[in-house]
């Protein structure tokens, strides 16, 4: 599959600009909140948004245009978050994600991209399995003095693999994440063990910007080491983890005995089930971010590689299900939320598969902070609008990129993880 | 000739470095569009033949008046757009510089009393109409979709829009104006400090601002627009969920004295007598069409996906429904108080019994009673239309404005038989004969109705196939002469034969003489003739009118 | 006596229209020399009379080629605001004759009309028809329903007027250059018959093509053209009608019940006005206006209901019954009578155009009147402007009759102050001029927006938009390049 495949999406696009807005005008609830893709709201240039890049690809296809510092400005300043997909695709059958990724995947292949700033954590992946440029075996130290069953020896066994992921396990701010989320596993009598320092990154950074050999290396490898436990699911409280296990690594081919599951979607099954009672108040009132990862971009998308029928006299049909984003995890930590005390909820207006991206992903946050803080902005100040004191969200991308966003610009309020909330209430 | 470094780094100090851009990237976005493939010279592909110059984004009117003076002083030509949707909104000629307003994005204010907002330039309809819902009002979206300026199609492009029974056409939905003319200068049509109307003192400068089709750029840039808006049954917001079958999303309770008809007439003469009727009866907020069954079913499947118009096909579903309906009538009732919707509902039943009409069985079970009375709304007030984009394009025909009478006299024979020989040698989307979309104005005083057909721009016999289709359709028409305001004057395109100046010069005599009359006022308003030409009047052809 | 001058002018016209239409005897031609406004006397050289388009034309070729400046004039004397007293003198072209009702179209709703054909002219043919034409509050006797739009008069129903055109739609226009064309849908192709043949009706103003013709036309004072025939939108003829009195000594809550009734479409005619205005509107004479204005509340706000073809009687009592709640919400009652006045015989008074004698000079025997254009809610700005100026040149308040007409569906309204005079008591006529000029430059130094600026205002008004002026003098040149067309006019 190449970018080239997709030529006749690119000759498709009208220009019509719904890529930059969230999905169908009856939807968008105020001017201010109204965008969809940051990059169109930080960048003014039409080819920052979806269509543009599509433009762009077709540009640089036909020879129109070389590859140039402006081009990857263009590419790369854009958190590859898929809103322009969803929306696009409310419409249309084109595969608007697909090609800006493969335009990533080609620039890379053909030595122009990524961008400087992505090479030390390609060259991390590469040296120590994990984007922080940390040593190996300190990768779980999150757990230390937790009694967790370590899986990784091939010695112990259990049910759940709890797959914690580069970020949670490496960054001292988020360590209790992970530590809490064990903790309510256990709490619940859960079956799980973590892999600790033969954890892996799960490759979606470096798939993010095109690096497709070292993804499918470490996809593969992670795949394997899955099977080769033999658990029957594998739970990550990272969304970048959980979107790339379950949208991304399905696509390799290869087989997937256990099932992906959120920590956030465990929990809440718990608290369903009654094994977890949410019983402490927490007099606050949150509104909740749904990252892209958990969500629209947690869905297969199983891209066509171009391929396509003619019916009905000149209707291209193509020969994938079409997709729009409304399979991601959204309940989860809603109903986590609802069922803890006195909590009040209120939603902002880009939620589910139209949420606003914090601005992070897509190697954004390294190679643009720029673009990263005003998106991250962005919606700080639409969790204000509803009044609430935090902003909850189940992303370490999501939740590093709002603190900065929150820093930066004094906005009254936390920055939150569900999990925190729900702990508290135990 | 490409701007000399000194004239750019003038306009660069107006909007300041990151606003102004000759990179090939950015300025390949500006050449871009849909239709493009339609301009004689530039299929079978999507591109312009000529970039332009740079893009630049001023962020205030007084950028913009900075930036068309310095235009004026160094002979540069330029174009502006808002959303830039469509061909139009590029130059089609060389060496122009193109002028961006998304920077220019606020709405100024909204008059809830008086009923308008003051917009600027890239406020589409779905921002300005969240905000109207607030207030009560609504604003009449075109059916590019509400993702479009508002600005742009009020002072600037067409106006046909899906509310217009209840709004009326867009080219008379327009109040105050802030306008910086061709030349440079700043007027404020209506009073000098205040929006609630654009006309006077003494004759009427909207007339020069935009006529039926708006100057598509060729006359200065309006800066900010006061849109008149309508009033507005409904709730602040929509509340939608998911789950519907067309859109993915339904209405999440349903829209209170509000209903959406789709009734049926057995030929095109009960089609005009209903709407009529309907028109004299005042009882409907909407009245459109989106064609016959086949078209119907191919539009809805549009959201979907093409594969859903396929199975519906291949289930019999499509032929079923073109075996019962003829020529269905879209009407959406919508009513402030009980008493007026229990009116409503009993005259609009009288009126589809008298004239023969009737409510097909198909839209009475589901799934289609769930759209009408679940989604159809979403579509209606969203106004999202990108999905009748199935292959990357659809392209019209015989487009009209004028009484109902002389309208629908252009439906059927022989637009649509035309139509069908096209469809048989599969260059366009078999989707039956009547294609045709229509909004009824001011309650059906007048009516846009326009023949649709779906085209795969990826596709090079498809494109050829349509330009030789509006090759051919223009000339049964030329044979007729008998259109009035025959759209082809408003559509900027060209066929297989001739550019669309060709086509004005032809038709100026029919018309009026409109081509020179607008040639004369172009020289009164543009004395350094930097305006863009290629959508205006006839084009650079008018160069050498002798006027 | 006749001069050489006008002996040839009357020879060239002659010529064109036959010499029983042509006239340069100075008592035809004193008759269009002055009006009752205050634009100084100058009488025409000549008045002709042209009986078809074609020699409309020719006369404006001519005028082209002698440099002779016309004045087109469609509707009977008495005339009031100056607009058609030649500023340098020239031909009167009186359209007057040219009043054939050409077509009146149930179906579309639609009716055509030669120049100066009148609102009387019309309104039988229009009713045999079953339509009506929603024409300007109590048009004087022999006003042409053609000038009428052409001035942008407000119509009396604001929910039907989408826009400040309207009801005008298309127009046949002789430019001041000498060429015919036609506004709107109306422009093509074929003429009239072509196009009603094929189910054309003239309705849609817009165009040709990028420009709005039709605007440029109305409130150019006949600057830009000569228009010969005019098509206008119609409605359909009420078959019951109910008119109520909502009465209040404040405007503001009228002014909230005029909004949501014209915004949520309850109603068609609708117009607001102080006691003593609706005392002229309905009086007979000046002693009843004199009893009317004395029992009459501060503010009336009139409201009509009606009820056409389908279930009409259903119509007019559920928008009765939504009105009712409407006043309601806005502290105010629908009435059926306000002292002495019943609603029937006002309605009558209201569907009579042409009633004589003119309403306005009801109350003293003549008038000025003072209008713009504003919107409701600023409207209760300009009263203590209009009050206080006049009591300081001696002119009681209490005397002006003032009225507000929501225009565009609710968005602006036109304001307009009523000054009564005797014409026969030479000091209140010379205080009422005085009064008229300040009050004027008073609304104006406080942004009351002209939008129609007859000759007493103009001058001031386009000082203040020097923006406007030089595009208008652009459109002027292409539709009058030689400026034969009512020189010394707006900004010309
Ligand atoms: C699929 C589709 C369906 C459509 N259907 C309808 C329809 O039903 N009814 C209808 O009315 N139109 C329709 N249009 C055309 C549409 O009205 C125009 O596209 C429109 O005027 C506004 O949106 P836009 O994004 O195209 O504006 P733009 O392309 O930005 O502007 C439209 C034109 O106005 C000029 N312009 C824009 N902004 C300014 C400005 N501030 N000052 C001066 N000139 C300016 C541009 O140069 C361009 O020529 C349709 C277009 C498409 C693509
Ligand atoms: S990518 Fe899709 S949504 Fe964006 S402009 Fe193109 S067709 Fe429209
Ligand atoms: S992926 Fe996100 S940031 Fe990138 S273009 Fe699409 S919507 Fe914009």
């Amino acid at each position: 599959m190449a970018l080239e495949d997709y030529r006749n999406d690119m000759m498709r696009c009208v220009r019509c600009s719904s890529c930059k807005f969230i999905p169908l005008g009856s939807i968008v609830k105020s001017w201010q909140f109204a965008y969809g893709c940051p990059a169109s709201k930080q960048m003014n240039f039409h080819s920052y948004s979806g269509s543009g890049k599509l433009i762009a690809a077709l540009s640089w296809l036909d020879g129109r245009i070389g590859v140039t510092p402006e081009l990857l400005d263009v590419v790369y300043r854009c958190s590859l978050c898929g809103l322009c997909d969803v929306s696009c695709r409310m419409g249309t059958d084109m595969e608007v994600y697909e090609i800006l990724h493969q335009l990533r995947k080609k620039l890379v292949a053909e030595g122009h991209g990524p961008m400087p700033a992505h090479k030390p954590v390609i060259e991390s992946v590469r040296n120590y399995d994990n984007v922080w440029v940390q040593p190996r075996n300190r990768r779980g130290r999150w757990a230390k003095g937790l009694s967790v069953k370590d899986l990784s020896k091939g010695k112990e066994k259990a049910e759940v693999l709890y797959f914690v992921g580069c970020t949670y396990s490496y960054a001292s701010d988020l360590m209790h994440i992970p530590r809490l989320t064990a903790e309510l596993f256990t709490r619940a009598g859960v079956d799980f063990g973590i892999l600790g320092a033969r954890e892996l990154c799960c490759a979606s950074p470096v798939y993010m910007v095109g690096q497709q050999d070292l993804y499918e290396e470490y996809a593969k490898k992670n795949i394997a080491m899955f099977n080769e436990l033999g658990v029957k699911k594998v739970v990550t409280s990272c969304a970048g983890c959980y979107g790339v296990f379950r949208s991304k690594y399905p696509l390799l081919g290869e087989d997937m005995d256990f099932e992906v599951v959120h920590a956030e979607e465990y929990l809440a099954e718990l608290i369903g089930s009654g094994a977890l009672v949410p019983k402490n108040k927490v007099d606050l009132s949150v509104t909740f971010h749904d990252p892209c990862h958990t969500g629209r971009m947690a869905e297969i998308r199983a891209p066509s590689g171009g391929g396509e029928e003619c019916h009905l006299g000149c209707l291209p049909v193509k020969n994938v299900e079409k997709v729009l984003g409304f399979d991601g995890s959204y309940d989860a930590p809603r109903e986590i939320l609802a069922a803890i005390p006195q909590m009040k909820f209120s939603e902002m207006e880009r939620i589910r598969e139209y949420s606003f991206c914090c601005g992070s992903g897509g190697g954004a946050k390294s190679a643009f902070p720029d673009f990263a803080l005003s998106a991250a902005s962005d919606r700080v100040e639409e969790a204000m609008s509803t009044g609430a004191e935090a902003l909850v969200t189940n992303c370490p991308w999501c939740e590093k990129n709002f603190a900065d966003a929150v820093r930066e610009t004094g906005a009254p309020i936390r920055v939150v993880d569900t999990i925190e909330l729900l702990a508290q209430s135990l | 000739m490409p701007l000399s470094k000194d004239v750019y780094r003038v306009f660069e100090d107006i909007v300041g470095e990151k606003n102004i851009s000759d990179a090939d990237v950015i300025l390949d976005a500006y050449t871009f569009n849909w239709l493009v493939e339609f301009h004689p010279g530039c299929a079978p592909g999507k591109y312009l033949q000529n970039r332009p110059l740079a893009v630049i984004l001023p962020g205030s009117a007084g950028e913009v008046q900075a930036i068309v003076r310095a235009c004026n002083r160094y002979g540069v030509k330029y174009k502006p757009s808002s959303t830039a949707y469509g061909s139009h909104a590029f130059s089609l000629q060389e060496d122009v510089l193109h002028i961006d307003l998304k920077r220019m994005n606020r709405i100024i204010d909204i008059d809830a009393k008086n009923g308008f907002a003051v917009v600027e330039p890239y406020v589409p309809w779905c921002q300005l109409n969240a905000e109207a819902m607030k207030v009560g009002l609504f604003g009449t979206a075109h059916q590019a979709g509400s993702q479009a300026s508002a600005l742009a199609n009020v002072t600037s492009g067409w106006g046909m829009n899906t509310m217009g029974n209840h709004g009326g056409h867009n080219a008379k939905n327009a109040l105050g104006v802030e306008w910086v003319l061709p030349d440079g200068e700043m007027i404020r049509l209506g009073p000098p400090d205040a929006w609630f109307t654009g006309d006077g003192p003494g004759p009427s400068l909207r007339g020069v601002m935009r006529g039926h089709v708006g100057a598509l750029g060729g006359n200065g840039v309006y800066t900010k627009c006061a849109v008149k808006l309508h009033h507005w049954p409904g709730p602040s917001t929509i509340k939608t969920a998911p789950g519907g079958v067309f859109s993915g999303y339904k209405l999440a309770e349903p829209l209170e004295r509000a209903r959406v008809y789709m009734v049926d007439t057995p030929d095109y003469e009960t089609l005009a007598d209903l709407m009529y009727a309907l028109g004299d009866a005042e009882v409907c907020y909407a009245i459109m069409r989106v064609g016959g069954p086949e078209h119907a079913f191919a539009i809805l499947a549009g959201a979907i996906s093409n594969q859903t118009l396929v199975d519906w096909h291949e289930a019999g579903m499509v032929e079923a429904a073109a075996n019962e309906w003829n020529h269905p009538l879209i009407a959406l009732l919508y009513a402030e108080s009980d008493r007026e919707f229990a009116y409503q509902e009993k005259v609009f039943h009288q009126v589809v019994e008298e004239c023969g009409a009737s409510i097909p069985v198909a839209v009475q079970v589901s799934p289609f009673k769930d759209l009408l009375e679940e989604e159809f709304a979403i579509f209606l007030i969203g106004n999202d239309t990108h999905w009748a984009h199935h292959g990357g394009g659809f392209l019209i025909s015989a487009g009209y404005m004028g009484t109902t009478d002389s309208v629908i006299r252009h439906m059927g024979y022989p637009a649509e038989k035309l139509k069908m020989r096209y469809v048989e040698r599969k260059g366009i989307l078999a989707d039956g004969p009547d294609s045709t979309y229509h909004n009824s104005f001011e309650h059906n005083a007048y009516i846009y109705k326009e023949l649709e057909f779906h085209y795969d721009a990826a596709n090079a016999y498809s494109v050829e196939e349509c330009r030789r289709l509006v090759a051919e359709e223009r000339d049964t028409n030329r044979e007729q002469k008998d259109g009035f305001e025959c759209q082809d004057i408003g559509l900027c395109l060209g066929d297989a034969r001739m550019t669309i100046q060709e086509r004005f010069a032809e038709l100026g005599p029919l018309y009026g003489d409109f081509h020179i009359w607008q040639e004369r006022m172009k020289r009164a308003f543009d004395p350094n003739d930097v305006a863009d030409r290629s959508t205006y009047g006839i084009g650079t052809a008018a160069r050498n009118l002798k006027v | 006596m006749k001069s050489a001058k006008s002996k040839n002018l009357e020879g060239d016209l002659a010529a064109i229209v036959g010499a029983e239409f042509v006239s340069s005897e100075p008592g035809e031609t004193a008759a269009y020399g002055a009006d009752r406004s205050y634009v100084p006397r100058k009488n025409p050289d000549a008045v002709v009379r042209p009986q078809t388009r074609e020699q409309v034309r020719a006369v404006v070729r001519w005028a082209n080629r002698t440099r002779t400046p016309l004045v087109p004039v469609s509707s009977a004397p008495p005339r009031f605001r100056g607009d058609t007293v030649p500023a340098a003198g020239g031909v009167v072209v009186d359209l007057s004759g040219m009043n054939k009702v050409l077509r009146v179209d149930r179906r579309n709703r639609v009716m055509v009309a030669e120049a100066g054909a009148t609102f009387e002219d019309l309104a039988p043919l229009a009713e045999a028809a079953g339509l009506r034409m929603v024409g300007p509050l109590l048009p004087k006797a022999g006003k042409s329903i053609l000038a009428s739009v052409l001035e942008r008069e407000p119509g009396i129903a604001p929910r039907y007027q989408w826009d400040v055109s309207d009801p005008l739609c298309c127009m046949e226009v002789v430019f001041g250059n000498g060429e015919f064309f036609r506004t709107g849908e109306a422009a093509g192709p074929g003429g009239l018959e072509a196009q009603w043949k094929i189910g054309g009706a003239q309705k849609f103003p817009c165009g040709p093509h990028q420009l709005d013709y039709h605007r440029l036309v109305q409130g150019a004072q006949g600057t830009m053209g000569v228009a010969t025939w005019a098509s206008i939108k119609c409605e359909l003829l009420p078959s019951v009608s109910s008119l109520f009195f909502l009465c209040h000594d404040e405007l503001a809550p009228l002014v909230s019940y005029a909004y949501k009734a014209v915004k949520r479409n309850v109603g068609e005619e609708l117009f607001l006005a102080n006691g003593k205005a609706l005392a002229m509107m309905a009086a007979a004479d000046a002693d009843q206006a004199a009893r009317f204005a004395h029992g009459f509340p501060s503010w009336v706000l009139v409201h009509v209901i009606n009820g056409f073809e389908r279930l009409p009687e259903e119509r007019v009592a559920y928008q009765t019954a939504d009105a009712a709640d409407l006043a309601q919400d806005c502290g105010l009652a629908l009435k059926k009578r306000v002292d002495g006045l019943g609603s029937a015989s006002f309605l009558k008074r209201l569907r009579t155009p042409g009633a004589k004698p003119y309403w306005k000079h009801a109350a003293k025997g003549a008038s000025q009147e003072i209008f713009f254009v504003t919107t409701m809610d600023r409207a209760h700005q300009y009263l203590p402007i209009v009050f206080n100026e006049a009591s300081r040149a001696g002119y009681p308040a209490s005397d002006i009759g003032v009225y507000l007409q929501p225009m565009v569906q609710g968005s602006s309204c036109h304001m307009e102050f009523v000054l009564p005079f005797d014409p026969e008591d030479e000091r209140d006529a010379e205080r009422v001029r005085e009064v008229f000029f300040s009050v004027s430059r008073a609304l104006l130094a406080a942004g009351a927006f002209f939008s129609r600026p007859y000759p007493a205002w103009a001058a001031d008004v386009y000082r203040a938009r020097s923006d406007a002026v030089i595009p208008l003098r652009r459109v002027k040149s292409v539709f009058d390049p030689n400026g034969v067309m009512n020189p010394g006019k707006l900004c010309f």
